[in-house]
C-alpha cells in the first residue's frame, strides 16, 4: 500500500471516528439528562422536566426527547406513582383505596392511565379526580376506589382496561416542591376469594 | 510520536503508523478533535429544533393553520391517543409565524386557572402569565415588536421567527366545557394590520 493511500485512509478513518465520537458523546449527554431521575417523593416520583429557564442546548433537547412544551415548574409539577404501598405493581386485576388530603397548590388532580401509555381503554368517564370532585371536609381527605367496577358508594377511578397501570398528580400554581403523598393500599385482586 | 505510549498501540497498527508519518498521524488527531467537535454541536442544535418544527408542523395542520387560534376538544380516550393528556385541560394552540409582520395574542382569563406560554423554535419557554396576572380578566401580547409595556400590553421580542402559543385553562366540571367555549371565541392570535402596526 502506498503512502499516500494509508495517508488517505488514515484521514478517513479519523473523520469518520470524529464524527462518530461527536455524535455518540452529545446523545449520551442529552439522554443522561432526559431520563436522570428527578426526584419527589418515595412513592410519587417526579414525572417529566420542567420548561427549561435557561438557553442550555443539552437542556433543550432532553426535553425535546421526554417533554415538548412543557410548564414551569412554578407553574405545574407532575408526579407518578407505579406500584401500592407494599410496592407492588399497579393493575387492573385488582382493587385498591386512594387516600389523601389537600394538596399544596392551587388545584390538583389525579388521573389514571395504562403504563407508559394514555388513558385506560374504557367508556366509563372515571378516569380521574380533583381538587373539585374530592374537596374533602377542612382538614379532612378523601378516599377513593380504585378498580375495575364501580363500587357501591364512594368516589371511584376506574382502571378497566387499563392492565398495568400507573397515577399521575398533577399540582397546578404548586406552593411546595413536593405533593402531600396521597397512600394506595391494595383491598383485594381477582381470584384472592378462589 | 513523542507524547503517545507506543506500547498501547497494537503491533501492526504502530508500524503502520510509522509508516505514515508522526506529522501526518497530528493532523489526523486534528481531524478527529474537529470532526467530533461538529458532530457534537450539530446534534445538539439540530435535536430540539427538529422535534419543535415537527410540533410546529402538527400545530399548524402541515401550514394550513399559522397565527390563528385552534381549541382542543375534551381529551378522551378516543382522542387522546397514547399521549398523558390532562382531562380538566382546555388546551388552546396557536403556531405563529412572524414572516408578515407582528402578531396579536389576546387571552381571556378563565376561573379557576388559566395560563399563556410561548415557545420558540427550540422549545425554550421565553414567556409565560397565568391568570393572577390578568388584571383586566385578559392578558393582550404583541409578538415580534420589542417595547414598553402599555396599559397592560405586552410587547415581546419573539427570540425566533416561528413561536408556539398555548393556553392551558382547568374546566374541572361538565357545565365548564359548553361555558368555556364563550371565553376561547374572544381569544385573539393573528397578524397585525400593517396600518395598525405603523401607528
Amino acid at each position: 500500500m502506498s503512502a499516500g493511500i494509508r495517508i488517505a485512509l488514515l484521514y478517513a478513518g479519523s473523520i469518520l471516528g470524529g464524527l462518530l465520537i461527536g455524535g455518540a458523546s452529545a446523545w449520551l449527554i442529552i439522554l443522561g439528562i432526559a431520563y436522570k431521575d428527578q426526584g419527589g417523593t418515595e412513592a410519587w416520583r417526579v414525572y417529566s422536566a420542567s420548561a427549561a429557564t435557561e438557553r442550555n442546548p443539552y437542556a433543550l433537547g432532553a426535553l425535546s426527547l421526554r417533554a415538548l412544551l412543557p410548564m414551569r415548574a412554578e407553574e405545574a409539577r407532575y408526579f407518578m406513582r407505579i406500584t401500592d404501598e407494599a410496592g407492588r405493581l399497579l393493575t387492573e386485576g385488582c382493587s385498591y383505596i386512594l387516600a389523601g388530603g389537600p394538596q399544596p397548590a392551587r388545584w390538583w388532580s389525579m388521573t389514571l392511565y395504562r403504563r407508559n401509555a394514555g388513558f385506560a381503554s374504557n367508556d366509563d368517564a372515571a378516569h380521574s379526580i380533583d381538587a373539585y370532585s374530592v374537596p374533602g371536609e377542612g382538614d379532612q381527605g378523601f378516599i377513593v376506589h380504585i378498580s375495575p367496577t364501580r363500587p357501591d358508594a364512594g368516589h371511584w377511578i376506574s382502571s378497566r382496561g387499563a392492565g398495568e397501570f400507573e397515577l399521575m398528580l398533577r399540582l397546578y400554581g404548586p406552593s411546595a416542591p413536593l405533593p402531600l403523598p396521597p397512600s394506595v393500599r391494595r383491598v383485594s385482586c381477582h381470584g384472592d376469594e378462589q | 510520536m513523542n507524547g503517545l505510549s507506543m506500547n498501547a498501540i497494537p503491533a501492526r497498527l504502530r508500524q503502520w503508523l510509522q509508516g505514515v508519518g508522526a506529522k501526518h498521524v497530528g493532523i489526523a488527531f486534528g481531524l478527529l478533535a474537529a470532526a467530533a467537535l461538529v458532530m457534537h454541536l450539530t446534534v445538539i442544535f439540530w435535536l430540539p429544533r427538529h422535534a419543535n418544527w415537527q410540533v410546529w408542523q402538527f400545530l399548524s395542520g402541515e401550514g394550513q393553520l399559522v397565527n390563528a387560534w385552534f381549541h382542543s376538544p375534551r381529551q378522551t380516550p378516543d382522542n387522546a391517543g397514547d399521549i398523558k393528556a390532562a382531562p380538566e385541560i382546555g388546551y388552546s394552540t396557536c403556531a405563529i409565524d412572524l414572516a408578515q409582520g407582528p402578531v396579536r395574542l389576546r387571552v381571556n382569563a378563565w376561573t379557576p386557572y388559566t395560563s399563556l406560554a410561548l415557545y420558540d423554535a427550540t422549545g425554550f419557554n421565553f414567556f409565560v402569565l397565568n391568570d393572577t396576572q390578568m388584571d383586566q380578566g385578559f392578558a393582550e401580547i404583541v409578538l415580534g415588536a420589542e417595547g414598553a409595556a402599555d396599559r397592560d400590553v405586552y410587547r415581546i421580542a419573539s427570540p425566533t421567527r416561528r413561536a408556539v402559543a398555548i393556553v392551558r385553562r382547568l374546566i374541572p366540571t361538565d357545565e365548564g366545557w359548553a361555558e368555556v367555549a364563550a371565553v376561547r371565541a374572544g381569544d385573539v392570535c393573528g397578524v397585525i394590520p400593517p396600518e395598525e402596526a405603523r401607528s
